[in-house]
Parts: C-alpha cells; sequence; structure tokens
C-alpha cells in the first residue's frame, strides 16, 4: 500500500482492485440494502433504549455530529488523497458563527445558522488557497496547526468567541410546526441532514467532478497535461468538505448547546481523526461506527478502566496495523481471508493465479501524489 | 538594556529550546521522509526522565544524558517494531506515531502526575551575569543559548564535512542509489531516528530546566516544532535554526505588544511564511 | 465496488450487535439501580452523583472529593431517616465538554437525585446551565468558583463557598493598609478566573485607596516570563500575580533568576502548597507573598478546624471545599430526616435556612443560594525545617457575593 496501487488504471474509474472482480459472498451484494438498515437502526434507536435521554444525547447525537466531522475527513481522504486535521476547525468556526450572530448579535437562528455553514465553508476555502500547493504530508502538518491557530484565537479572543467563557446558551426553538426543543425531533433533524450528506458525498464521488478528483488523487501530472486545473478541483473539494463538516458543527452546537474553545481543541482534533482511523479512512459510512466506538468509550470505558486514553490509542494503533481500512474493512479481510481457504481448498480459476496486488481498498489512506 | 535588545535575548534563548526540538524533527524528515508524531512525547518523557535522574543523582548532565540514551533506546524500538515496515507510507507513520503519542501523554501521567516538576540545575547556573551593557541577565539562559548554537554547528558539521554526513546526505538524495552503493541504508534510517529522538529527550531536559514540565507540553512542543520545521524548511538545519529564532522572537514580542494574541501570533507567522513560500525558507522546493 | 459492500454490511453487523448488546446490558444495570431525576424520593435510597475531575492538570480532584465524602460519611454514617446514601462517582477532564456529557449520565442514565460537584471553573459555568433545564435535581457545588454561576437564577443550584472574587475578600484592605501597597502592577492569565479573582482583589483595593498602574493579561500556558517581568514598571509597589499551577510556578521561578524584587500579591491558586512544595528554586520570590483565599494557612486555630485536620490531615483546597459542600448537603438531608419532597422543594427549603460552623467558619446562603462565608488572608513564610508554607495573618468574616461578573481591565475595576 505504499505507493500508488492503482497507478497503472484508468483514471475515471474508483479505486477498484483486482480483487473486487471476484464474487462476493452472497449476503454482502447490495450495499444499499445496508444502508437502509443503518438508517433504519438509527430511525428506531430512540425506541430500543431504556433511559432516550441520555441516549439519545450522549450517544445518538454525539455519534452523528462527530461521525460527519469524521466523513468530510473521509471523504478528502478517500477522493482527494489529502488527510486534513482541520475538520473539526471548520466545525467550531460554524458553530461560533451561530454563536456570534445569534448570542451576540441576536439575530434569529433561521438566518444565524446558514450564515455559519457559510462561515465554516468559506474558512474552509481560505486554508485550501493555502494548503493545497504542498504535499500530501505537509497539508496534514498545516492543517494541524491551523486548526491550533484557531483554537489559540479562539480562547482569547473575548469580543468575538468569548474566550474560554465561549457563547451560551444556543437553545433549540419552537416553530410551531416543529419543536426542535424535543430530543427525538432534533434527533430526527440530525439524523435527516446526516443521510443527506452521505447521499451527497456519495453522489458527487461519482459525478464528474468526482472522477476527476480522484484522477488528480492519482496522477496529478497526466490530469494537469489533459488541461485539468489541478489545484483548482482540490480547493473545490476542500471547500465542500468543510461544508460538510460546518453541517455537523450546526448539529453540535445545538447539542451542546454553547460553543467554547474546548470544540476545536487539540482533543476534539484527535477524536475525529480518531472515529475515521478506527472506523475505517476508506469508507464514508464505516466512520458512524468509529464515532459508536469512541463515544460509547467515553461515556463507559472508565466504569472499567482508569487509562481509558491508553486503551483509546492501542486500538487506533492495531488498527493502523493490522486493519488499515478500519473496523468497516474488517468484513472484507475475513471475506478474503475465508476466501483464501476456499481457494486454497478448490483449484483456483485462472484470474487468481495473476500476482497478488496490494488491495487498494485495504490501505484505505489515499495518498495524493503531488508534485 | 535597550528594552528591545533584551525582549530580543529572550526570544532568541527561548528559540534556543525551539532549535533542539525541532533539529530532531527536521533531521528525520530530511532523511526518512517521515513526520513522527511521537516528538513532543519524547520532549516530554526526557524531561521527566532527566528530572528523575538530576534529582535522584544531584547531576544535572547525568540527568541530561540519561535522557537523551533512555529515549534514544526507545526510539529504537518504534522505530524497529512499528515505523520500519511503513517506511514509504508517510502518513501511515504520522497516524501510528500520533497513536504513540496518545498512550504516551496517558502514561505519563499516570507516572508522573499533573502537577509541575521542575529539572533541578547547579545552584551556580541560577545567578545572574551582567552582560556587556551593564545589564544583569540569568546565566541558565545564556547557557542555553550558548548550548543550541553548540549542538546546531556540531550537526551541520557532521553532516556536511564528515563521512557518515555525506552518508546521510546522499541517503537523503536518493536513498535507492545509496544503499546500491554497499550502504547499508535502513542502519543509517536507524541511526538517525534514534539521533532525532536523543535530541528530543536533551531539548526536554534543556527546557524542563528553565520551565516546568506538565501534561500536555507534549502536544505543545510538538506543535512548535511543527511550526518551526514549515517556517524554516522541511529537513534543513540551517532553516530549523531560522525558524525556531523567528518562532520564539515572535512569540516574545508578541507578549509585549499584543500580549492576548501572543500565541496566535506564534502560527500566523507560519501561515505567513506558508502563503509567500510553500517549502519554508529554506525548504527544496516540493 | 462490491467488495467495499461486504465491508461496510459486516461493519455495521457488528455495530448494531454491539450497539444493542451494551443497550441492553446497561439497561439491565441501571434499572435494578432504580430511580430517574426527581422520582426516586420514597425509596429506600438517596442517589447522588459526584462529578470531579480525575484527568488532566486537575486530576487529583477526584481522590480530595472521595476523601472528603468519605470523611463525612465516616463521622456521621451513610443513612439518614433510614434512607441509605448512594453513590454515583464520574470522573472529568476539566473541560466544559466533558463536565456536560458526564452530568448528563449522572442525571439521565444513573437518575441521581442530587449532583454534588463540579471541579473546575469551565465545567461550573457549564454545569449550572445545565441545572436550568433539570429543575427537578438538586445541585451542590463542588469547588468551581465562576461568580456567574449563582447569578444564573437557578434555584436547583447551591454553593457553600465563595466565588473567586469572594476569594480575595479582605486582601485589597491588608495589602493598603497594613502592607502600605499603594501602586500595584497586575500579571495574570487570560481567562475567567482571574479576571474575577483580581476584580474581587482590585474593587478593594482601590476602594482602599491603591492604585493599579497597568496590567499585562497573558495567555494560559505562557512559560517565558522574562519578557513579562520586564515590563513591570519600576515605580510600583508590589506585583499582583493572577496565575495558577504551573503557570505561576514559571513566573516565581523566573522572578528570582531575572530578579524581580518586588513583594508579590498572589491571587488564589498562585501560592498553593503544589507550587511551594515543586522543585523549582521560588523561595526568594514567594516568601513574604500575601495572597487570599478559603483555605487557611497554619496558625488557624478553631476546634473545628483541629476536628477537620483530625479527619483530612493534608487538606488541599478541593477536599475542603467538597468537604463543607458535602457536609452542608448533608446537614440539609438530615434535618429533612431524609425526605426530599415534592421537586424536592423539602430539601431545598432546609438547605436555604442551613446555619452552620464549618471547619472553616460558618457558613448561610444569600437569596441566590451562594454562600455567606469566612475568607483567609494568608502570607508564604519559611517553616522551622526549611520548607515553604503558608501562615495565616487575618481573617475577613462573613464575606458576600457582589453582582459584578468582571472582565479583563488595564486600571481599577469600577
Amino acid at each position: 500500500m505504499s505507493t500508488l496501487p492503482n497507478k497503472g488504471e484508468p483514471i475515471t474509474t474508483t479505486p477498484s482492485s483486482p480483487a473486487s472482480k471476484r464474487r462476493p459472498i452472497l449476503w454482502v451484494r447490495n450495499r444499499w440494502v445496508l444502508v437502509g438498515l443503518v438508517v433504519a437502526f438509527a430511525v428506531l434507536f430512540p425506541w430500543l433504549v431504556d433511559r432516550p435521554r441520555f441516549w439519545i444525547p450522549n450517544i445518538g447525537i454525539r455519534t452523528l455530529w462527530l461521525g460527519t466531522i469524521a466523513m468530510s475527513l473521509v471523504f478528502l481522504n478517500k477522493y482527494v488523497g489529502l488527510l486534513s486535521l482541520a475538520q473539526v476547525t471548520f466545525a467550531g468556526i460554524a458553530a461560533y458563527g451561530v454563536g456570534y450572530f445569534s448570542v451576540t448579535l441576536g439575530l434569529p437562528y433561521l438566518l444565524s445558522i446558514p450564515i455559519g455553514i457559510l462561515i465554516g465553508t468559506l474558512a474552509g476555502f481560505l486554508v485550501a488557497l493555502i494548503a493545497v500547493r504542498t504535499k500530501a504530508i505537509y497539508f496534514l502538518m498545516i492543517t494541524l496547526a491551523i486548526g491550533q491557530v484557531f483554537f489559540s484565537y479562539a480562547s482569547q479572543a473575548i469580543e468575538v468567541t468569548g474566550a474560554r467563557r465561549g457563547l451560551s446558551p444556543i437553545l433549540r426553538e419552537d416553530y410551531g410546526f416543529v419543536d426542535f426543543r424535543t430530543l427525538e425531533v432534533f434527533y430526527y433533524a440530525a439524523l435527516l441532514a446526516v443521510v443527506l450528506l452521505y447521499l451527497l458525498c456519495h453522489y458527487l464521488a461519482n459525478t464528474s467532478f468526482g472522477f476527476a478528483l480522484q484522477g488528480i488523487r492519482d496522477s496529478p501530472d497526466r490530469m494537469a497535461a489533459l488541461g485539468y486545473r489541478v489545484n483548482r478541483y482540490r480547493v473545490a473539494a476542500v471547500t465542500f468538505a468543510a461544508f460538510v463538516a460546518s453541517v455537523g458543527g450546526m448539529i453540535l452546537v445545538f447539542d451542546r448547546s454553547q460553543v467554547d474553545p474546548d470544540v476545536v481543541s487539540l482533543g476534539s482534533t484527535l477524536d475525529v481523526l480518531i472515529a475515521a482511523v478506527v472506523g475505517g479512512v476508506g469508507s464514508l459510512g464505516g466512520v458512524f461506527l468509529g464515532a459508536v466506538v469512541l463515544a460509547l468509550l467515553d461515556n463507559f470505558a472508565q466504569d472499567f478502566t482508569e487509562r481509558y486514553q491508553t486503551l483509546t490509542g492501542v486500538i487506533f494503533i492495531v488498527v493502523l496495523l493490522f486493519a488499515p481500512a478500519g473496523l468497516a474493512g474488517v468484513g472484507g479481510q475475513v471475506t478474503r481471508a475465508i476466501r483464501k481457504r476456499r481457494d486454497r481448498a478448490a483449484p483456483p480459476p485462472p484470474e487468481h493465479q495473476e500476482p497478488q496486488a496490494p488491495v487498494p481498498a485495504e490501505s484505505a489512506i489515499q495518498k495524493g501524489n503531488q508534485q | 538594556m535597550d528594552q528591545f535588545l533584551l525582549v530580543a535575548l529572550n526570544g532568541l534563548t527561548l528559540g534556543s529550546i525551539y532549535f533542539l526540538v525541532a533539529s530532531g524533527l527536521t533531521l528525520i524528515f530530511g532523511l526518512m521522509r517521515v513526520i513522527t508524531m511521537a516528538h513532543g512525547t519524547s520532549y516530554l518523557l526526557g524531561g521527566y526522565i532527566g528530572y528523575s535522574i538530576a534529582r535522584a543523582s544531584g547531576n544535572w548532565l547525568l540527568g541530561a544524558l540519561g535522557a537523551a540514551v533512555a529515549v534514544g533506546l526507545l526510539g529504537l524500538f518504534i522505530h524497529q517494531v512499528l515505523i520500519r515496515r511503513f517506511q514509504d507510507d508517510d502518513l501511515r507513520v504520522a497516524l501510528i506515531t500520533l497513536g504513540v503519542s496518545l498512550i504516551g501523554t496517558d502514561l505519563m501521567f499516570a507516572a508522573f502526575g499533573g502537577t509541575a516538576t521542575q529539572v533541578p540545575i547547579p545552584a551556580e547556573w541560577q545567578t545572574a551575569l551582567t552582560l556587556p551593557s551593564g545589564d544583569r541577565y540569568p546565566a541558565i539562559r545564556l547557557i542555553i543559548l550558548v548550548l543550541a548554537v553548540v549542538i546546531g554547528v556540531v550537526m551541520w558539521l557532521v553532516i556536511n564535512r564528515t563521512r557518515a554526513g555525506s552518508i546521510v546526505r546522499a541517503g537523503v538524495d536518493d536513498s535507492a542509489m545509496t544503499s546500491a552503493t554497499g550502504v547499508n541504508v535502513r542502519v543509517v534510517f536507524a541511526v538517525v531516528f534514534v539521533v532525532g529522538s536523543a535530541l528530543a529527550a536533551f531539548a526536554g531536559v534543556v527546557g524542563g530546566s528553565l520551565f516546568p514540565l506538565l501534561p500536555g507540553q507534549d502536544g505543545t512542543y510538538l506543535l512548535f516544532s511543527l511550526v518551526v520545521v514549515i517556517v524554516g524548511g522541511m529537513g534543513s538545519i540551517p532553516g530549523a535554526a531560522i525558524g525556531a529564532a523567528l518562532v520564539g522572537l515572535v512569540s516574545q514580542f508578541g507578549l509585549v505588544f499584543a500580549p492576548t494574541y501572543a500565541t496566535v501570533l506564534t502560527f500566523a507567522l507560519m501561515v505567513f511564511v506558508l502563503a509567500f513560500r510553500p517549502q519554508g525558507i529554506l525548504g527544496r522546493a516540493v | 465496488m462490491k467488495l467495499r459492500n461486504s465491508r461496510v454490511i459486516t461493519a455495521a453487523a457488528i455495530g448494531s450487535v454491539l450497539l444493542l448488546s451494551l443497550a441492553a446490558c446497561r439497561g439491565s444495570d441501571t434499572g435494578s439501580e432504580g430511580g430517574g431525576g426527581g422520582e426516586a424520593a420514597g425509596d429506600d435510597t438517596i442517589t447522588i452523583g459526584v462529578l470531579a475531575t480525575d484527568t488532566g492538570n486537575l486530576a487529583f480532584g477526584m481522590d480530595a472529593a472521595k476523601e472528603a465524602i468519605n470523611a463525612v460519611l465516616k463521622a456521621e454514617g451513610d443513612t439518614i431517616g433510614g434512607k441509605k446514601l448512594e453513590f454515583v462517582y464520574e470522573g472529568t477532564d476539566g473541560t466544559s465538554s466533558s463536565a456536560q456529557t458526564k452530568v448528563k449520565k449522572l442525571v439521565e442514565n444513573d437518575g441521581v437525585d442530587i449532583v454534588l460537584g463540579p471541579v473546575s471553573g469551565d465545567e461550573g459555568e457549564t454545569v449550572t446551565q445545565y441545572a436550568l433545564t433539570v429543575p427537578d435535581v438538586t445541585f451542590v457545588n463542588g469547588s468551581a468558583s465562576p461568580v456567574s454561576q449563582t447569578l444564573e437564577g437557578a434555584t436547583n443550584f447551591f454553593r457553600f463557598h465563595g466565588d473567586s472574587a469572594m476569594w480575595m475578600g479582605g486582601v485589597g484592605d491588608y495589602a493598603y493598609n497594613e502592607k502600605g501597597y499603594k501602586k500595584i502592577y497586575g500579571v495574570a492569565e487570560d481567562y475567567s478566573f482571574p479576571y474575577d479573582n483580581a476584580g474581587g482583589f482590585f474593587s478593594e483595593f482601590c476602594a482602599a485607596g491603591g492604585d493599579l498602574t497597568g496590567f499585562s493579561w497573558v495567555p494560559v500556558g505562557t512559560t517565558d516570563y522574562a519578557t513579562i517581568i520586564s515590563q513591570i514598571p519600576r515605580d510600583v509597589d508590589a506585583v499582583y500575580v493572577g496565575l495558577g499551577g504551573a503557570d505561576a510556578a514559571s513566573f516565581l521561578s523566573q522572578a528570582v533568576t531575572n530578579g524581580l524584587t518586588k513583594p508579590l500579591v498572589g491571587g488564589s491558586i498562585a501560592v498553593d502548597p503544589t507550587a511551594l512544595g515543586g522543585d523549582a528554586n521560588i523561595r526568594d520570590a514567594a516568601i513574604g507573598t500575601i495572597t487570599g483565599g478559603p483555605v487557611p494557612g497554619s496558625g488557624y486555630d478553631t476546634p473545628e478546624w483541629n476536628q477537620f485536620l483530625t479527619e483530612i490531615p493534608t487538606p488541599n483546597i478541593f477536599s475542603l471545599l467538597y468537604y463543607n459542600s458535602f457536609k452542608s448537603l448533608y446537614l440539609g438531608l438530615k434535618a429533612t430526616d431524609g425526605e426530599l419532597g415534592d421537586g424536592q422543594e423539602t430539601l431545598r427549603d432546609a438547605l436555604k435556612s442551613l446555619d452552620w460552623d464549618s471547619p472553616t467558619g460558618n457558613i448561610t446562603l444569600d437569596k441566590n443560594n451562594q454562600g455567606i462565608v469566612d475568607n483567609f488572608i494568608t502570607e508564604v513564610q519559611a517553616n522551622d525545617d526549611g520548607t515553604l508554607g503558608t501562615v495565616t495573618i487575618s481573617e475577613d468574616k462573613g464575606v458576600k457575593q457582589g453582582t459584578t461578573v468582571y472582565d479583563r481591565f488595564e486600571s481599577c475595576p469600577s
């Protein structure tokens, strides 16, 4: 997985692999059945738990915003080959936008929410202008550092961000036809937004824009030679990811009913990264699994261990070493392992004799090939 | 003394510590093209180990050397077990070492607690010297400045004037070609990683003598070393020196002119450099 | 493309099973504990959720809280009016988001009747906001000290110790009248606790006739104070140091190496035992520093305090404040014989009319459920064995809360 396994493939395909030509195990054929099942579970979730007033905010809604922000990270990594550590910053900037325009200036939320999303997206655009010219590893460091710029700014700028005290209260409202003060209504509205965002990410990846992005990820020189404005595509993608993160920030800010520097701290950055890596950096939906795991650990881990952070770190490293596609990739790995045994039992069909190329989906951490 | 000169001197002495930490990072990146996110962990762990040894033995130098050796060995372990296999996958290395730093933060907290400690220094260092201008200035800060200059010059000489250095430089330029000439690049990589980690640990002892050591500084110093190498240019020792001096100066002058935004200004310096010179001041084009 | 399906499906299956089993497991766990917020009246237990820091820089908060609670229970017993007191402890890292997660868990999942905590100011503000949304649960503050907490109007929120401004009660007068400081320069961390803390000091100091000549508000986590120290004007009588923890230790040790000779006035957390007992050489700077706070130094000698020292021999600020807070709650419960009443009104009325002699003096509440307490003015001195310690030099009795929530200021606050 070191370099770019699918370099030689036609640039207009998604990163598929020799292995994907095989017949999948029967029950795993339809992605959309699966998405439907997950969504159905999410819809039923408030009715499945014994204490909804705890489970809905602490696990459900937290998973939704953490997962959304992590999904924006995965989108960038999967389709553009950039690993951004500033996604939570964009979400936080959007959240501060709502706080500033509603708490400080007194605008109604119906106005400040779109303004907040706009500001978060704009922040993504500006960061992209600075950062996309650099190499992948630089991009990681620069976004990390830029995230910290905003954290120190947010901690100090009392007139704008309320410094350490933050901006509060940011309360959900009753709009007559829909009462967002009710936890369930808020949860379902957030869920709807997340599903729409997921579909949007997915749709975008399969448009010509999405294919161009993947082409640029794999071979920017060739794309440039073909007349693509490579950096403009990257800027557009980072901006879009910032938009996704900003919507996540909206869920976050109304969940927490306040915004303070904690939202954009290094710890929050790491939370998002952990959710993405543990869930699977190669899977848009898998991150929600990572987010659930993190939310559960956050709430319950201290019941059985004091060294909860060590546990998280170990899980993180183990996933990177042995299941780089995250928990969402474990299924694929198991499937392949089973098939391998089957193959060994029966004489392999001819196509299996080609050398076992590294499977790109398993490498998951996509590396842009930038010059 | 002139206020301006005094603040500049403060900035340079603070920059000395940043240089000691960041030089290890830039050395590792320069040769191996990987970023270790556990660099701040090496700094803080080094500080703690130096503190424990210096306190038990009463000898500062012993603490500094012990910390460098211990963290160097740990670096060897991390390199062999976690990094070597993924040498070419820089993002994965960055993430794995980030995981190491997560664990390190927690375990150091368990071992050394949450309160601040400071490496004990010899009493004669804790005096003020009289500068040529007639003003008095803390001796320890000048010692640290001299130390950083000496180490920087030695590193530069080793890399540019010795055979070992020429191997390292060749490895930087083209590791495949270098190994084809019979040099065991893997050993060179391991040695550089160990030296880089040991330097961070040494910096931890130096920094821990001037400022307190406490949880969270692993993250802080990782960030500052990232900023320093981004500003100065990845992989360049003189670049790290320039970057460290700039960051130190900006943060001290920031405290004078805009204390509220002193930290923000430090990072803003990085954004400013990136906007005009993405590869850093002395970096090669990327 | 198809391969990815298998991964996602398996993952989702694993996830669902995980989630469901955990949900079921938690369900059976908590089901037996009984009672949600406010529903438990009539049961034969009273559940108290304790919120304290167990990671981060204030990690010793949890141990201090447990030590304090156990000391009270050991002396008084854990049953009131036939009802057993049960405790659920939740650790936080001192940040608002962590407090928010954990306080919701205590109230909604563990179904506690009463919340005791939290430790830090950031947590305190968010917990008070949360208290407004769950009127059926009673909140007793642990050691968080923002002025604003008891001004929010939450009738279910009680604080039995002073706020950060009250912690400097009496120090301003003492500095001006006894020490004779006329002009002071300030150095403090740039966030709400030092604002309130410094506000408490300078409002009194300036009212007495003193002058604040300037202020350096530095970002939290500033370690290099050389430049700040060089900024201090030569003509001031003293320097106010509103720093805490490691930043304070940094400042003090650099005050020594940089030859700062002005006497210091410490904020309430500037010269706490951790700074004084550390390894840094801060001796020359620290000795003679006066400060104020809820913890008396040596030389304080009352029967209640001496009794307290037999229960908790080496108290810190958290164990003392959690002790006073929990003991107040305990006495309130005792007054109602364990009866919480409808909407916990019975308990709240008892807490409001509480009047008792704590280890640090008499405690009563004002109309905002904020304690009226004694405050201590202490000075750092060298002990006989060469270590540093604080000595009580004065007391300010019956300190009441002001109504100002302070902000950054550069000259005397109005």
